[in-house]
């Protein structure tokens, strides 16, 4: 290669190329994107943060939580199961369908799905072969009922009650994406921790309420104070357990860092719906042959408009989201308010009284 | 000036495809740019040794979370940026420009023009770096990984950049023979990429900054820049320019070198999404990525066909050469690092590894193992030539071969097969999250081991270089001093 502005060129052209595409397509897509209006709470979603939030975030930024902890919540694509309710009078039929639906199925085995309904005769399938499946089924006279499963592991954790979406970050500065896993995430800590003294004692020292925990201290958002004999106890003073208390004398402060870093990590949910994280395609049950025998047949589901929903076109019931009660993973000791963290420091009738 | 005995003196082998054809001297064009290389790749080393010190602090904190926990300084959230910063700008950028400008010196057969604003650059680089990384141990980090570094600070780096390494592309377009090199294809690259994703990862998340997750695309789109294009063009252009040189092979296929260089730049820069794949962001803009680092395979192939079959024929002819271990792993480790980085991007696997171990892992083993073992081995190779003196340690250099070689190895392989534990059971909501950590615990555990090891290493190669400067500083001050001493008595005589 002898032409130097030649090969300078073709470099130049493949970053340009790379940086449009990475860079600038995506500021011109979704670059403009405004706030939601949500009527029905009244409020422009997200919301902003208060101040002392606003500050709490710069206080995460700086002590780096990011590096350990992302903010984003993951859903697997939308994923349904297609349970056979009512078989109908035509079985044979509806065997003969199963059949066509699940090519894995032999002949005795669909006649045993179809013969004891309830059955889930599809699980884990995309939203077009559901679609499929079910339209063929109501044609043959069957009843079946589609369902929202298997949202990922994310949702099951308990970190979030849907995927986040770009617009849930357009009040963050910076982002606090974040890359990697060594703790939970947080983009929904907020909604589900709203004890802040449970959080203080956490920055304070993971272990306390979680033995075990890798999370490193941070002392330095905590000042130390030596009570002068006789002198009441400070309401601030952060309540601990004996193992991890100071000794007698000394109370541990929180200082004004460690609020804000708290008052934002309350602040951090981002679980409003609005028409961007709603399921990408209604879900359809069926028309079925004994309360609608005619329109069934006359009109079939393609020709439906998808505009036009009734309740029963989102069947989502509790088990949909299997959630067990060890999802929240909620222990008695999440609640462990000890006598302490009531206490009145000073006695309130000692103000009352001259 | 005398032969390093490294590398095979230049009369033993054929002139390789590599090898500078230069009319002026290699002894002149070496005295050229002997102050710019070595300023620049004695900082680097310095720098090397720090960030390994905030290296193994960091990995310590991961399992020890409350080793120092009272200092804010070096609470694990800022150590790892620190030291990330310190081994990037303050060994990787260094050292990179300054192989950049021997090679570049070298191979167009032109001395190196613009030393004293060379080294002013390096000076207003070191100023810079100095001031961020104590920026983001302040607590003054910007948050976005990667481009942590201060607003006072990340202008001074490009400043610092931009009066160094213009220079090398001047004594480019200088070039005696017209006919250029594979090398310096990919030292344009890296010249030109790095400028351009430094200024655009900086000013759309600190200057300017753009709305919500689009900085995160920035800021992937600016990593996978420095990652590949940079940092990979530059250990390209080290492989390409000393592997030849040591085995006396010539590159087998040009149009091989040509069509891998092509699509290594143009698909190369693609990739960065797969950093947040499943993320907030629009749905093609994974697809691209994967697609990129799927396609950029054509370029690891084209590399490893062209370089592998003359480096496995001289392993064992070349068994006792320092430089040819170091280029060597590096050549592995960066093959080893991108098909790991396509496979990684695919939905699958990406599902199992997505926020664990392997990004970091990947990450490291790029950029220790490819660029770090390749700059290393350069130093290694250039610095006896400039200084026309040997190393004076045989046994720190293989030390340090063999601590840095294990530190890569090691920390990849605990950190993917880590990565894959902590994915599997992030992925099975039955194990709760506490149990999560604990599995994945012993392999970052691991990787303070690997750190250590790097740092022993890293030290190794300080002391051998400390040695060399002062041995060579000797040389010349001895004279001189008795010169300036032993006068006197001569002209008492008199």
């Amino acid at each position: 290669m002898k032409h130097g502005p030649l090969l300078f060129l073709g470099v130049f052209t493949a970053v340009f190329a790379s940086w449009v595409a990475g860079v600038l397509a995506p500021h011109v897509q979704i670059g403009g994107q405004s706030l939601v209006q949500i009527d029905e709470l009244g409020i422009q979603y997200p919301l902003d943060r208060t101040g002392e939030a606003k500050q709490g975030a710069e206080i995460y930024r700086a002590q780096g939580c990011h590096y350990c902890h992302t903010q984003q919540v993951l859903q697997e694509p939308l994923l349904s199961r297609l349970t056979l309710t009512d078989a109908g009078t035509n079985i044979a039929e509806v065997v003969a369908t199963l059949r066509k639906v699940r090519r894995d199925l032999d002949a005795d085995t669909a006649a045993a799905l179809v013969s004891r309904p309830p059955q889930v005769v599809l699980a884990h399938a995309g939203a077009s072969a559901t679609d499929q499946a079910t339209r063929l089924l109501t044609n043959a006279g069957a009843q079946v009922e589609s369902t929202i499963a298997n949202l990922g592991p994310d949702l099951r954790r308990g970190w979030g009650t849907r995927r986040t979406v770009s617009r849930d970050y357009l009040r963050d500065e910076p982002v606090f994406l974040g890359q990697i896993r060594l703790g939970p995430d947080l983009a929904n800590l907020g909604a589900r921790q709203t004890n802040t003294t449970w959080l203080l004692r956490k920055l304070y020292n993971a272990r306390i309420e979680l033995p075990g925990s890798t999370m490193p201290r941070y002392p330095y958002l905590f000042t130390e104070r030596r009570l002068r004999p006789g002198q009441a106890p400070s309401p601030d003073a952060l309540a601990l357990p004996p193992e991890f208390a100071p000794p007698p004398g000394i109370e541990i402060i929180p200082t004004r860092e460690a609020r804000q870093l708290v008052a934002y990590l309350l602040s951090l949910r981002s679980d409003a719906l609005f028409y961007e994280v709603f399921p990408p395609k209604p879900q359809t049950t069926t028309t079925n042959a004994v309360s609608a025998p005619v329109e069934a047949t006359n009109a079939p589901p393609t020709q439906t408009s998808s505009l036009d929903l009734r309740p029963s076109d989102f069947p989502l019931r509790t088990s949909d989201f299997d959630l067990r009660p060890s999802d929240f993973d909620l222990r008695p000791s999440d609640f462990d308010l000890r006598p302490s963290d009531f206490a009145l420091r000073t006695s309130p009738l000692a103000l009352a009284s001259p | 000036m005398s032969s390093p005995a490294p590398a095979p003196p230049p009369g033993a082998v054929p002139p390789p495809a590599a090898a500078s054809l230069a009319p002026a001297l290699p002894a002149d064009l070496d005295r050229s740019c002997r102050w710019p290389v070595l300023v620049l790749g004695g900082l680097s080393a310095g720098w090397l040794v720090f960030a390994a010190v905030l290296g193994v602090l960091a990995a310590i904190k991961l399992h020890a979370p409350g080793m120092l926990a009272n200092v804010d300084w070096l609470t694990y959230g800022r150590v790892q940026p620190a030291a990330w910063n310190a081994l990037v700008f303050g060994f990787g950028a260094p050292a990179g420009l300054a192989l950049a400008l021997w090679l570049m010196v070298r191979l167009s057969g032109v001395p190196l023009v613009g030393t004293g604003t060379i080294l002013f650059g390096a000076a207003v680089w070191q100023v810079g770096l100095k001031l961020g990384v104590l920026g983001i141990l302040a607590g003054d980090s910007t948050g976005i990984e990667g481009l942590e570094l201060p607003r006072y600070a990340s202008p001074l780096l490009l400043a610092g950049y931009l009066l160094i390494a213009p220079w090398a592309l001047v004594v480019f377009d200088r070039r005696q023979p017209r006919e250029s090199y594979l090398s310096q294809w990919y030292l344009v690259t890296a010249l030109l990429v790095f400028p351009w994703c430094f200024a655009s990862g900086y000013v759309l998340t600190s200057f300017l900054p753009l709305r919500g997750v689009l900085q995160a695309a920035a800021q992937a789109w600016y990593l996978q820049q420095l990652w590949v294009l940079w940092f990979g063009s530059l250990t390209l252009a080290t492989v390409f320019y000393f592997l030849p040189k040591l085995t006396g092979a010539a590159v087998p296929s040009r149009s091989l070198a040509l069509f891998g260089f092509w699509t290594f730049v143009v698909f190369g820069g693609l990739g960065g999404l797969t950093r947040y794949a499943g993320g907030p962001f629009p749905a093609w803009m994974l697809s691209l990525a994967v697609v990129g680092n799927v396609l950029t395979l054509f370029a690891v192939y084209a590399v490893g066909a062209n370089l592998l079959p003359s480096l496995h024929a001289a392993v064992s002819r070349l068994k006792g050469n320092v430089v040819l271990w170091f280029l060597g792993f590096a050549l592995l480790a960066w093959l080893a690092a991108s098909v790991l980085t396509a496979l990684n991007s695919l939905v699958t696997v990406r599902h199992l590894t997505h926020f664990t171990l392997v990004t970091p892992g990947l990450d490291q083993l790029a950029l220790l193992g490819g660029f770090g073992l390749a700059a290393l081995g350069g130093m290694y190779g250039v610095v006896p030539r400039l200084l026309g003196r040997d190393w004076p340690s045989r046994f720190l250099a293989t030390l340090h071969f063999g601590c840095a070689a294990g530190a890569v190895g090691l920390l990849a392989v605990a950190f993917l097969i880590g990565g894959l534990v902590q994915g599997a059971a992030l992925n099975n909501t039955d194990v709760a999250f506490l149990t999560v950590a604990k599995r994945y615990l012993p392999f970052a555990s691991t990787g303070t081991l690997a750190q250590l090891l790097w740092l022993v290493g890293s030290g190794a190669f300080a002391v051998n270089l400390l040695w060399l400067l002062v041995a060579c500083a000797r040389t010349v001050c001895v004279p001189a001093a008795r010169a300036l001493v032993e006068p006197l008595p001569a002209e008492g005589k008199a």
